[in-house]
């Protein structure tokens, strides 16, 4: 059975092997669809803070957390679906 | 900002939820964040498989990551609503702003001059302790309807200078018009 490109499901197999299901586009499509969320996520959670917080520098020191967080994780969740296609 | 203080209105106070009540709510998040790391912990101690037998160390980066990042949008998300949670004590009003969800925002304004009592409650021996509770402010109108702010620190002491700032109010208000009434005495002699 056909999984992915290049990507054969064996049938056969009694055991569970990760590689029988093993698709290289889905990781990078999982990938760029929670790097999406994340930007408009970010954008939202930005606009929330600068428009209705009381304090500037809170919002902005939100937004640099926020951001460098979620740019370590997205280096790790592009870097293995990289990998992986 | 969604409010504005006229030129001569003082703020007196600036309230935000106790953290207890911001810890109450990521508690479970936290839990869901922590829980993956314990199990892969026991997996990796126990010498009966690897987890390299089961996928290959590149998909357990990319599920790791997949799932610390949704865990770190949930916290934002969850402090977001907390951070924005705001209750501003002025000479002239309390304005309670409440955002309930991401596009859901909700502002009271309560005139003091309407404000006709003031309860704070502290449920439990954590709300004790840790000294936060519930405020209920009733204003003057035909239902007398209580608008209720919950997990507020220092009820005791925001109910005690709101309940300040509405008699000062009423005394400067009683002296307003004993003042103008004695003009108008005046006048008419």
């Amino acid at each position: 059975m056909i999984l992915g490109r290049g990507v054969f499901q064996n049938t056969a197999a009694s055991t569970f092997m990760w590689h029988t299901i093993y698709m290289p586009s889905f990781f990078i499509a999982v990938a760029i669809a929670m790097t999406l969320v994340f930007i408009i996520h970010i954008l939202i959670l930005t606009y929330h803070w600068f428009r209705y917080g009381l304090n500037k520098a809170v919002a902005s020191l939100s937004f640099l957390i926020y951001v460098s967080v979620g740019l370590f994780l997205l280096f790790f969740l592009i870097g293995a679906s990289i990998a992986l296609s | 900002m969604t409010f504005h203080v006229q030129p001569d209105e003082t703020i007196l106070i600036k309230l935000r939820k106790h953290w207890f009540v911001l810890l109450r709510e990521n508690i479970g998040i936290l839990f869901a964040g922590v829980l993956p790391i314990v199990a892969l912990a026991i997996i990796s101690i126990s010498d009966s498989f690897s987890l390299s037998e089961i996928a290959p160390p590149a998909v357990w980066t990319f599920v790791g990551a997949l799932w610390f990042l949704l865990i770190w949008m949930t916290l934002l998300t969850v402090w977001t609503n907390y951070y924005l949670d705001t209750w501003i004590v002025t000479d002239r009003r309390i304005i309670y702003i409440e955002q309930v969800a991401l596009f859901r925002r909700k502002v009271v304004t309560l005139r003091i001059e309407r404000i006709q009592d003031v309860t704070d409650e502290m449920h439990g021996v954590i709300e004790t302790l840790l000294g936060f509770g519930t405020l209920r402010i009733q204003t003057a109108g035909p239902t007398g309807e209580y608008t209720v702010i919950e997990g507020i620190p220092h009820p005791d002491k925001v109910r005690n200078r709101i309940l300040d700032q509405v008699d000062e109010y009423t005394e400067k208000m009683n002296d307003m018009y004993n003042n103008a009434g004695v003009r108008h005495d005046t006048n008419n002699e």
